[in-house]
């Protein structure tokens, strides 16, 4: 469904010059740098699947996107996206897919829901069964209908997603980009929209690209990642691995109480310290190993404890981490 | 005072940094002086003196009038209401200053602001062009200040009771838009107030917008001199003092507004 | 090609209901805003009345002649900022990066931006022109005829068009700088004052900059001196002077579609 091979994209950034005359001087010289934003980016994805693509913030991943949807022009490199070069047939291709982008809205910010749903049927010319059909399942497994005539400025950031999640649907595209659907939701609106991602992904075999920084998106939804980290892909296999390698590890974040002198590591069966700053101690454990109700009584026996913290592993972490131990691709 | 004045020296640097918006509008005003001129010199075509008013006078005119625009804020200003819409003013008003006190010193800063960066230049874009006569006598130029501080001082005291109507109205910009506008036709900005028919020109010169543009005009072109000069300083510190305590008595209502129902 | 332009229009109507009724659910801020501004440029109107009764003409121009030019430049640029402000707010657009939204959907992006803030509020504005208009026929009774009934609004729908194309050509600004584009504001509000005072006033260089560069004395000046049969009208060939400002439209429409097209492939090659 997407074939990405040997992706390149280089920005030219221009050194920021102020004031009018600055913009006026910036027209027409190009002094700056190059920045490889997409270096050398390989993958496919099969129709059907539901793959994670994360990294840190900057590392490529919406530039990957914006060439995938056709709205930037790489540098070098072949894809095909449903069979056609993205950025030649963007209007064609546009079609046949279909965007999230949890930040911002694609709905029109005064106007009813369901008006949105009704223009953007018009804009993607889906034939009046057909919405009306889909419209239907989405209106149950969404459960819409206490807000459909709410103009969109009114609605929760839940509900608010899941209507950009119909409006992203209403044209039965067969790919889906999201783009970090979950931020900002409470965890029952997200496990939610959880739910429907992954019905839709089964029951329509919807082929969906997520982005997103909250690992357990991955974990729950996707089989397979992608970790992509400045402009390469450093990571492509299956989720499972990274969550036997890194996901079984937690981190007990610990601020000792002032009176309590400890030079150098905290003690504690079943831990590693494994970092220190001041009074605060960073405690590594893994979960198939011990728990935190072990950890902590064991901890607090010994150390008089002011606060303490428990980190689940985050995307961030996990790319330091590669970095410092290696993973092999394919994993 | 103290804190007025940093107050004051605040909003005159964080106005620093709107430099390419500075340019954009000296571009503005330089293009609207120009037409203006040419309109001016059309109508007089070959007269010299229409209502006791040279050529001259009506290009100096033209070009204080543009450059008083910003310091006066003639287009519009909707800063404080926004800070009643978003709900920002509670702090403000909680805060242990003077609340009128606090958006004075702002103000003024910001005209300050105006006035070098704008008024200035644009007065210069003018004198460039078309040469007309300034003021020699530093006396005169010294009145004109006092009187430009006291046509800021007016325009603040309008845009701050236009401003906290929003405490009461759900459209927050219709009181602000109606203040431009009359802005524009009444301060004399768009035709200088004597060559109004007398009757019109009567009613107006008595009503605060004359002392935005009209007057300071007057005195720089030294159509106000001795008594005549203390009769529209004076006119515009009255104004200035009216609208000051008229503001300060709304504040009051606001306020009252704000502890019964909560904002 | 045609039938891409027919579904791009249609909905481009389709967009301009659904925010017409949206605006209707807020009748009252609506009607405050409109009426102000109707009352607000009316004072504008009335200020260049106010210099007539001094002078007595313009140039040689009635009191009558200057209203027909200055209600043509403001109904033009009314209609333009009516149907076209999509454009002027486009800067907006670009700094919230709403844009990306706009090319993931399988049609026009120019449609779409330019359907983008269809605000009823300004019929303030094509409403005084108007009142300007009516009030040039009656204190000019310029001679009229059939062709002349057709002719006044195609000129209306002309000024419309190069205003539009000004709206666009600012917008393109943004694809290199987002700083400063207020820069435009001098062709469209300065030059809706331009255009409303006869062309002959300005300097030499400005009377040919706005005919041949910025080709502003379409929107007003040629036109008027055909429908009010001015005497500079004999200095043209009366063929030249009808149909230059069709020309001109379609001139300017031109280079803002042309550039427009350069500020998007720049747009999709930089990303920014």
């Amino acid at each position: 469904m997407i074939e990405v091979e040997d992706l390149r994209k280089t920005f030219h950034v221009s050194r920021r010059r102020s004031g009018f005359g600055g913009a006026l001087r910036g027209l027409v010289s190009r002094e700056g740098r190059e920045v490889q934003a997409v270096d050398g980016i390989s993958f496919s994805v099969a129709a059907g699947e539901m793959v994670g693509y994360v990294g840190p913030n900057g590392a490529g991943k919406s530039t990957t996107i914006k060439m995938l949807t056709g709205i930037l022009v790489p540098s070098s490199g072949k894809v095909s996206v449903a069979g056609l070069v993205p950025w030649e047939r963007r209007r064609e291709l546009a079609g046949k897919i279909g965007a999230v982008f949890g930040q911002r809205t694609q709905l029109w910010w005064d106007l009813p829901l369901i008006e949105s749903l009704t223009l953007l049927q018009h804009v993607y010319d889906v034939p009046a069964a057909r919405f009306n059909e889909n419209l239907r399942y989405f209106r149950e497994v969404l459960e819409l209908d206490d807000f459909l005539d709410t103009p969109v400025r009114q609605l929760s950031l839940g509900q608010r997603m899941r209507g950009d999640l119909v409006a992203a649907l209403l044209h039965d595209p067969p790919i889906l980009y999201l783009d970090e659907p979950t931020i900002g939701l409470d965890v029952i609106a997200r496990a939610r929209i959880r739910e429907v991602l992954h019905d839709i992904n089964r029951e329509r075999g919807v082929t969906v690209l997520l982005t997103t920084h909250d690992m357990a998106d991955i974990t729950r939804l996707c089989r397979r990642m992608m970790i992509i980290d400045r402009g390469k892909l450093l990571y492509d296999g299956s989720v499972e691995a990274i969550r036997e390698r890194f996901g079984a590890e937690r981190t007990l974040v610990v601020d000792l109480d002032e009176s309590e002198a400890v030079d150098g590591q905290l003690c504690v069966p079943g831990t590693t310290d494994v970092r220190r700053d001041g009074p605060r101690h960073w405690l590594r454990f893994r979960r198939d190993q011990i728990t935190a109700a072990q950890v902590i009584p064991a901890l607090t026996a010994r150390y008089r404890i002011r606060d303490l913290t428990l980190e689940e592993p985050e995307i961030e972490g996990i790319v330091r981490r590669i970095y410092e131990e290696g993973m092999g691709s394919r994993g | 005072m103290r804190l007025y004045y940093e107050i004051a020296r605040r909003s005159f640097s964080r106005h620093l940094t709107y430099r390419a918006a500075t340019l954009a509008g000296l571009a503005t005003n330089g293009f609207f002086g120009l037409v203006r001129t040419y309109l001016f010199l059309g109508f007089y075509g070959e007269e010299s003196t229409v209502s006791g008013w040279s050529q001259q006078d009506a290009l100096a005119f033209v070009w204080f009038g543009q450059a008083l625009l910003m310091p006066l804020l003639i287009f519009g200003w909707y800063e404080l209401a926004l800070t009643i819409r978003s709900g920002d003013v509670i702090s403000d008003l909680s805060k242990p200053f003077d609340y009128y006190g606090f958006w004075l010193a702002r103000d003024a800063g910001r005209a300050v602001y105006h006035t070098l960066f704008r008024s200035v230049p644009t007065l210069l874009i003018g004198l460039i062009l078309f040469q007309f006569a300034l003021a020699a006598d530093p006396l005169r130029w010294l009145a004109f200040l006092g009187s430009l501080a006291l046509a800021v001082w007016i325009s603040f005291g309008m845009r701050f009771l236009a401003n906290i109507a929003a405490f009461w109205l759900l459209d927050y910009r219709g009181p602000a838009m109606a203040l431009m506008f009359a802005n524009g036709l009444l301060s004399g900005l768009l035709v200088p107030l004597n060559f109004w028919p007398e009757w019109a020109e009567a009613v107006v010169r008595m009503l605060p917008f004359a002392g935005l543009v009209q007057i300071p005009v007057d005195v720089i072109l030294g159509k106000a001199t001795g008594a005549e000069l203390a009769a529209a300083l004076l006119f515009q510190l009255g104004w200035g003092v009216a609208l000051m305590l008229a503001g300060r008595l709304v504040l009051g209502m606001a306020v009252r507004k704000v502890i019964v129902q909560g904002g | 090609m045609l039938a891409r332009l027919r579904d791009d229009l249609q909905l481009y109507r389709l967009f301009v209901l659904s925010r017409l009724r949206a605006q209707l659910q807020y009748r009252g801020s609506f009607l405050m805003m409109t009426v102000i501004t109707f009352f607000g440029l009316l004072a504008e109107f009335l200020a260049v009345l106010i210099l007539f009764n001094r002078f007595g003409e313009l140039a040689g121009w009635e009191v009558g002649e200057v209203a027909f030019l200055y209600g043509i430049a403001s109904v033009s640029f009314g209609l333009a900022e009516m149907f076209g402000a999509g454009f002027d707010v486009f800067p907006e657009m670009i700094r919230r990066g709403e844009f990306d939204r706009v090319l993931l959907r399988p049609r026009s992006a120019f449609f779409q931006i330019l359907s983008a803030d269809f605000q009823l509020r300004r019929i303030g504005r094509i409403s005084q022109g108007s009142l300007a208009l009516g009030l040039a026929f009656a204190w000019a009774s310029p001679e009229w005829s059939p062709a002349k009934m057709l002719y006044l609004p195609a000129m209306l729908a002309c000024g419309m068009v190069i205003y539009i194309s000004f709206f666009v050509l600012g917008a393109t600004l943004c694809f290199w700088t987002v700083e400063s584009v207020e820069v435009i504001n001098v062709i469209t509000h300065g030059g809706t004052e331009f255009a409303s005072y006869p062309l002959p006033i300005y300097h030499l260089l400005m009377q040919r900059f706005f005919t041949f560069v910025v080709p502003l004395a379409f929107v007003s000046y040629f036109p008027s001196l055909y429908l009010l049969d001015r005497p500079e009208a004999a200095d043209w060939p009366l063929a030249l002077l009808v149909l230059s400002p069709f020309a001109a439209a379609a001139f300017i429409a031109l280079v803002a579609r042309v550039a427009w097209s350069v500020g998007v492939r720049h747009y999709r090659s930089t990303g920014n």
